[in-house]
């Protein structure tokens, strides 16, 4: 995918999925799969999921724009539950996050490993903002910062619409994806379904990684 | 499996528990205070038979079959049931006079923690039931454990005790669908699962738990497995009298029962029928195992020893004369604890 | 638009640790070890990540098990049988946080289990209901009308002020016996009946004895001890190798001694549990008797049948301790009596028969027998003073006769028990080496309780179950230390004292040339109490001033075995001076103060208060720490110092033999001690007749009293102000004579000590046993070791009741009569218990309690009832009979009795739809029998001897809402 552009707009102005830049982005179509039940890291995840659907949402829409300084992308899937209670304990929340590799090495279906970690940017449906996650293999997931990720996400008339924004590039020690304009890189798109229970590793992926280029053009013409 | 050095376990003599509900109220006012924590009940106690709670828990699977992880479900708060908050204050403040009564606000329940307390099973003059306390059992081969998949549940090495990492736990709760007896808890406010801690912070002091120190009955006892001078060791391996709880969960579980005895029947003509027990054999042999008929059977000749005036180390033991002797040696005085400000 | 930072756990517990997060009290007292400061402030478009250096989460845990300062003290409530427990109290910032049993009681006897921890499930949570919405926090007064729920808050000035004038006026018009003090499960006998016992005293007014109106009379003991104080021990029940558990609920209602019951099982003992339901306790048991509701004395009759047809008595011990081999006459079915014999002679003197001796005086002074070999069987000739011959024959005999009648088949039928558990159970009390007896007050709420209780105790006696280490039938437990009558009067200046005190003693020298021992005198003085209104029958009370007797006026249709109308008995009574009311009829209550007691809630048909009592009442006043039924419907309502917010000391029982005591853990809004109330209210009631003007008034003798000057008299001229709390205390223990060597210090920071002995104090003496430091405590060892007379007419355990009201209703001798149908002709038997989950009303609707619960009033019915009329478990059903209808929540269990529903108690009436509180349908009939008096013990004193309320009769039918 190739991220336009967006002059002289803040990224908190994007946070808003019909902000006028975003009307004027294409998105991609991205075909989602479910997890395989065989990669669930434990028996007992094996053993709940056989035989049943794991990643309800089969398609999702993306678009990213990039204002020099961050990056943002706005999700949008069909969803005809809006799952954002978490009181009962059978209630899961609507989450999508994107990945980006931290490194070259790094595999996205394995959500990374200890020596090439992946970052994750991640939105749950029941607070506001984002997380801003390493993966350095299945089940072995850390937080390390609860602000960097802005995020926000609407429901309507069965649609969710989640823009994920972060800074391109982070003064940190961190193995996160630093971001240049102009550099190729990947990314990828989960959801997770609340309404069908999904959270951890059951959940819907995009896949192995997607070109992401942060088109350098219109910057150099300042 | 885990390679725990030592592993700390509790015995619960059933002949002595009345129901009370003390382990119930001391854990709550100590442990399950907070957001998010009012319907918890991490040690609870329910009449059996019954449905107990979650509400026929002993139906929704978990653990493991045949070595292999058996598919469950999550129990939802209705089924734990959920913590009724009341209109006190519209009652006596209100100005409503009788027009207002203390009702629990809102939906009304059909099911609480304890909903059918001494109601049990059978026909009149045969009814029975008994009461059975039950807390995390910390297993040896914990379900919850290992349906973690951030391993965010982890087995002390020193003492065996399960713990919930609320750090890495990211509340995806599949260990509250492994775990075959439904004691693990969803903190909606925190977002974590949560559950029995076995007191750690006080074990950590040589503090017996609260659910047991704080027991009127003088039910539970407290201890290392293998110490052979505490009671637990005593109980379950030397004499043999305390049994767990549906062994075929696969979890191996470290809190054991002595199994409950039960006064004779009656027959058609109100004659005593010693012929069959109160109690159904079935019914204890499916919560405790087969050996549950010996382990009665050895309790009677005990009795019986007793009765004609003659000394029995196992009744000894669970009379208790000393009651610190309850506690395997964490029988500290809670309050002789005085803390640094920190 | 900035988007504030995600809610997690880690920031989640940043803000709380800052005190910023909301509701629970436990929130705000965590504290984390934060390597940089707590803030919550967002991070604005932060390019930086420091990682949070934090506290482990294991830590937050280890953390909240933390707090400042523990304080001994315990929950001053009325547990009764189970009081009382020594609590830590654990402050944190000011606040009680949490409570954990002390558990460090002393291990009376190595062979005996020691009685730690104690406790309950309720005062574990003690914590959370002193802060929940139910707390009076100010002084109200309504605005409303009474029971709107329309209040006012104002100023302690003023209530007291008002309620001052209002106390004034009503002597100074009508007469000091108008002013009521109704003391209910609240009264501690500590710092806070010495505060409203002098006051009461000082003006005169009137102080309702409600034990017998609770339930708790225990007529049958009282008939037949002439007494109904005296329990063992909690750990005697170790020495007794058959407990027969019969009406009692240990389970439930002994939570903290249960212990010892499942244990002595395990030692040996049998444990026997009769009940018509399999209770809580019956499980626990090794055999279950089942019996219906009030067939206990056919039961216990049909027992006592076995025994006697099969030789199985302790005839040495019967022709000792109790009035079997006394003689009465064949014409007039009376005791023969020296005064029949001699002119002049007393009433009081009766005779038994010797082989030798032929009919002699029965021994008084001590119930050692000497040489004499007093026979049990036979008919003798006597001649009477008028020349005339009469045959006479032991009671004994009259007893076996009786008894001939209760075969055990037939003892079946009347009891519901089958006749192979009958004779069994009879074999075995014979065959015990040292029977005992748990029961409760159960059979008090029983309209023919005292014939069950007191078959029950002649079962003990025939066997010779007494006295002896782990035996005996048991009473009612009190255990009191002495020094709160001392402390009562001392207030008197020293010439006042010096007569009343010199009266006393004249008074005393002459009982005690007659005879008389230490107990009989003390209650002598009750007596005198009841005549001249010192002291007054609460169940009395109720019944004549606040109309109850109004439910029973279909008492005939009901009782079959009346022989006139109760009301024709009670004006006899009444005539002759056999019971006494206060006020006397016809003179209205006017001022009436609810001390931590709740009358709407516990009176039995309470409708007929609000009907008959409410209207007289110019001033109503609770003083309470929660609002209660009673509250809701009272002009003010004073709040009322919570357990662990005052110090105080407490009465026990001989089940826990120590006095427990404790300090003021926290403050609570407004709340004040009770003992600062009637200090503030003492002096506020002085200080408004001053300034009024008016400074005498007489008292119900007519006698000229003074208002200034009260607070004088109250305070022992300044010595004991209102926040003196502490110097009271420690004046009533140094003063106390069963507690030699032990200081208010003492019990204060240790929250308990031993007694020493049983004391002075009427609702102690009775015990009659020593008690040491080192020994189980089995109740009437004075009488059967040391032969002291027993407080009765014959001086001995009495079983044959010759006053003319017993004569009348047929019951000289323990007989089994069928329950009355109370409410009217309906199938189901409404019975009752006292509940696990409260004492009394005190955490009746505690949040914690009800979700453990099922959130409102339920009654249990058994399976085949609930089949036969559509109810399931859960469904709301109407419960009706002739006088009233409420509804409740149906509980299905296959453990109760068919025809037995039971609703346990306690349940606040604001906690049924419409405030239809169950009680409304409970009649509690005056049993006439009740009513008898002037006979040497059958005539009221403290607690005891005079009409009781009761509720176990009661009729319903039920069928879904």
């Amino acid at each position: 995918m190739l991220v336009p552009y967006a002059a002289n707009v803040d990224v908190d102005a994007l946070l808003d999925a019909d902000a006028a830049p975003w009307r004027s982005t294409a998105p991609e179509t991205i075909a989602m799969m479910g997890t395989p039940v065989g990669l669930q890291p434990t028996g007992a995840i094996r053993a709940a999921w056989t035989g049943k659907k794991i990643g309800a949402v089969e398609r999702i829409t993306v678009a990213a724009l990039h204002t020099g300084s961050a990056l943002a992308f706005r999700l949008e899937w069909a969803d005809p539950t809006e799952n954002r209670d978490l009181t009962d304990t059978t209630s899961f929340a609507d989450a999508a996050a994107v990945l980006l590799p931290s490194t070259p090495a790094s595999v996205a279906m394995t959500m990374g490993a200890p020596t090439a970690p992946v970052n994750a940017w991640y939105w749950r449906s029941d607070a506001d903002g984002g997380r801003h996650v390493i993966g350095e293999g299945i089940g072995a997931s850390r937080t390390i910062d609860v602000e960097l990720v802005r995020a926000r996400g609407v429901w309507k008339e069965g649609r969710w619409q989640v823009v994920i924004a972060r800074a391109l590039r982070i003064d940190t020690k961190e193995p996160v994806a630093q971001l240049e304009v102009g550099a190729k890189t990947g990314f990828a798109v989960a959801v997770w379904d609340g309404a069908n229970s999904e959270r951890g590793g059951i959940k819907a992926f995009s896949g192995d990684w997607r070109e992401l280029v942060l088109d350098a053009t219109k910057l150099a013409r300042g | 499996m885990s390679e725990v050095k030592r592993q700390l376990a509790m015995v619960m003599d059933l002949n002595k528990c009345i129901g009370c509900q003390t382990c119930t109220i001391s854990c709550k006012r100590l442990w399950t205070r907070d957001e998010g924590m009012e319907y918890m009940w991490w040690n609870s106690v329910n009449t059996m038979p019954g449905l107990g709670t979650p509400k026929d828990w002993e139906q929704m699977g978990g653990g493991f079959r045949d070595g292999q992880p058996n598919a469950s479900r999550i129990p939802t708060r209705k089924e734990f049931g959920d913590a009724w908050e009341f209109n006190h204050e519209e009652v006596f403040f209100g100005g409503k006079g009788s027009e207002a009564h203390l009702q629990v606000k809102g939906e009304q329940p059909e099911w609480g923690p304890n909903w059918d307390e001494d109601q049990g099973a059978g026909e009149y003059p045969n009814g029975y039931y008994f009461y059975l306390p039950r807390i995390c059992n910390h297993c040896t081969h914990p379900a919850c454990l290992e349906a973690c998949p951030r391993q965010a549940i982890e087995k002390r090495e020193q003492d065996g005790i399960v713990l919930i990492n609320e750090d890495r736990c990211r509340g995806y709760r599949f260990c509250m669908e492994a775990c075959p007896y439904k004691k693990i808890y969803w903190n909606h406010v925190q977002k974590v699962a949560q559950k029995c801690i076995f007191c750690f912070p006080r074990i950590e002091q040589g503090v017996a738990n609260a659910c047991a120190r704080q027991c009127p009955g003088r039910v539970r006892f407290v201890g290392y497995r293998d110490d052979q001078n505490g009671p637990i060791w005593k109980l379950v391996d030397k004499y043999k009298v305390a049994l767990p709880l549906h062994s075929e969960f696969g979890t191996e579980p470290n809190v054991f029962y002595v199994p409950p005895l039960a006064p004779p029947r009656f027959d058609a003509n109100g004659e005593i029928d010693e012929s069959q027990p109160r109690i159904p054999n079935e019914y204890l042999v499916s919560l405790f195992g087969p050996r549950v008929l010996e382990v009665l059977a050895t309790l009677k000749g005990e009795m019986t020893k007793t009765r004609a005036g003659q000394k029995s180390e196992v009744l000894d033991i669970l009379i208790a004369y000393k009651w610190k002797d309850m506690f395997g040696g964490f029988d500290r005085d809670p309050a002789s604890i005085e803390w640094k400000k920190t | 638009m900035s988007v504030g930072p995600r809610l997690d756990r880690r920031t989640f517990l940043r803000i709380s640790a800052a005190g910023l997060a909301g509701a629970g009290l436990g929130l705000g007292l965590l504290r984390l070890r934060l390597a940089e400061p707590a803030s919550a402030a967002p991070a604005a478009a932060a390019a930086t990540a420091a990682p949070l250096a934090y506290g482990d989460w294991r830590d937050v845990y280890r953390e909240r098990w933390a707090w400042d300062k523990v304080v001994r003290s315990s929950h001053w409530v009325n547990c009764w049988y189970q009081a009382h427990c020594a609590w830590n109290v654990y402050v944190k910032d000011g606040m009680v946080w949490r409570e954990e049993q002390a558990a460090d009681y002393p291990q009376t006897r190595p062979d005996v289990p020691d009685y730690n921890p104690r406790g309950c499930q309720k005062g574990a949570c003690f914590s959370e209901r002193m802060y929940d919405t139910a707390r009076v926090k100010y002084p109200l007064k309504r605005v409303g009308e009474r029971g709107s729920g329309k209040w006012q808050r104002i100023s302690w000035e003023q209530a007291l002020s008002e309620i001052a004038d209002s106390m004034i006026d009503t002597i100074v018009q009508e007469g000091t016996d108008r002013v009521i003090w109704d003391l209910g499960p609240g009264v501690s006998l500590g710092t806070q009946m010495a505060g409203q016992g002098r006051l009461r005293i000082l003006l005169d007014s009137t102080a309702l004895d409600m034990n017998t109106e609770i339930g708790d009379g225990h007529r049958g003991a009282a008939e037949t001890f002439g007494k109904i104080v005296f329990e063992r021990s909690a750990d005697d029940y170790f020495f007794s190798d058959l407990i027969l558990c019969w009406g009692a609920n240990p389970s439930y209602t002994q939570i903290p001694n249960a212990h010892f019951l499942t244990e002595a099982r395990y030692k040996g003992a049998e444990f026997i549990c009769i009940t018509p339901d399999y209770s809580a306790t019956a499980r626990h048991a090794d055999r279950w008797i089942p019996v219906k509701p009030g067939g206990d004395a056919a039961l216990a009759l049909g027992m006592a049948h076995v025994l006697v047809a099969e030789n199985l008595v302790d005839r040495d011990f019967v022709a000792e301790q109790t009035d079997l081999p006394l003689l009465v006459r064949e014409d007039t079915h009376r005791y023969l009596r020296a005064a029949d014999l001699v002119e002049g002679e007393s009433e009081d003197a009766l005779y038994l028969h010797d082989p030798d001796a032929g009919v002699v005086l029965a021994p008084t002074r001590s119930l050692a027998l000497a040489e004499l070999h007093p026979s049990l069987e036979g008919r003798f000739e006597v001649t009477l003073r008028d020349g005339k011959t009469v045959a006479v024959r032991p009671v004994f005999e009259l007893l076996r006769e009786q008894l001939a009648s209760y075969t055990p088949e037939r003892a079946a039928e009347l009891s519901g028990t089958p006749a192979p558990q009958i004779r069994d159970l009879a074999h075995r009390l014979a065959r015990a080496k040292s029977a005992s007896m748990v029961t409760t007050s159960n059979f008090s709420k029983y309209y023919h309780g005292n014939l069950i209780e007191r078959a029950q105790a002649l079962l003990f006696a025939l066997t010779g179950n007494f006295g002896k280490k782990g035996s005996g039938f048991v009473g009612f437990p009190f255990l009191v230390h002495d020094g709160l009558e001392g402390f009562v009067l001392s207030m008197f200046d020293l010439p006042l004292r010096l007569l009343i005190q010199g009266s006393r003693a004249v008074e005393e020298a002459r009982l005690r040339y007659a005879g008389f021992t230490d107990e009989m005198i003390v209650y002598e003085r009750s007596r005198k109490g009841y005549e001249t209104g010192q002291e007054a029958s609460g169940a009395l009370f109720w019944y004549i001033h606040g109309g109850l007797l109004e439910a029973s006026a279909s008492l005939q249709d009901w009782d079959p075995y009346l022989k006139r109308p109760v009301r024709e008995v009670l004006d006899e009574s009444l005539a002759k001076g056999w019971q006494h009311v206060w006020p006397k009829p016809g003179n209205d209550p006017r001022v009436m103060f609810c001390l931590v007691s709740n009358p709407l809630r516990r009176i039995r048909s309470y409708p007929l208060l609000l009907e008959h009592l409410w209207p007289k009442l110019r001033t109503i006043v609770t003083i309470d720490w929660r609002m209660t039924s009673t509250a809701m419907h009272s002009d003010y309502v004073l709040p009322a110092a919570g357990w662990y917010e005052k110090t105080e000391h407490k009465w026990v029982t001989p089940l826990v033999p120590f006095i427990h005591g404790g300090e003021k853990a926290a403050s609570f809004f407004d709340a004040k001690s009770d003992w600062e109330i009637a200090a503030l209210l003492a002096r506020t009631v002085d200080e408004r007749a001053v300034k009024r003007g008016i400074t005498d008034f007489k008292d119900r003798t007519g006698r000229e009293r003074s208002f200034a000057g009260l607070w004088k008299a109250f305070s022992s001229d300044g010595e004991f102000g209102p926040t003196d709390d502490e110097k009271v205390a420690k004046e009533l223990i140094d003063n106390a004579s069963n507690l030699e060597g032990v200081s208010w210090e003492e019990v204060k920071k240790r929250g308990y000590a031993r007694f020493t002995g049983v004391g002075n104090s009427i609702v102690s003496i009775g015990n009659a046993t020593p008690i040491t430091a080192d020994d189980t405590i089995t109740p009437l060892v004075d009488h059967v070791i040391d032969k002291k007379p027993y407080p009765t007419l014959s001086r001995r355990m009495q079983f044959y009741l010759d006053q003319e009201l017993y004569l009348e209703m047929g019951e000289q001798l323990p007989v089994h009569k069928d329950p009355p149908t109370a409410g009217g002709h309906y199938p189901l038997q409404l019975t009752g218990g006292h509940t696990r989950w409260s004492i009394h009303a005190a955490w009746r609707d505690d949040k914690l309690m009800l979700r453990q619960q099922r959130g409102e009033p339920v009654m249990f019915i058994g399976a085949k009832d609930a089949e036969a009329r559509t109810v399931r478990d859960g469904m709301r059903v109407r419960v009706w009979n002739d006088l009233a209808s409420f509804e409740v929540m149906a509980k299905v269990s296959p453990a109760l009795r068919p025809g037995q529903l039971i609703l346990y108690h306690a349940w606040e009436n604001y906690q049924f739809p419409k405030g239809k509180g169950f009680q409304n349908l409970v009649p509690s009939p005056l049993n006439p029998v009740e009513l008898a008096g002037g006979q040497f013990h059958l005539r009221p004193m403290t607690i005891c001897l005079q009409p009781s309320h009761t509720d176990r009769d009661t009729r319903v039918e039920v069928a879904p809402v």
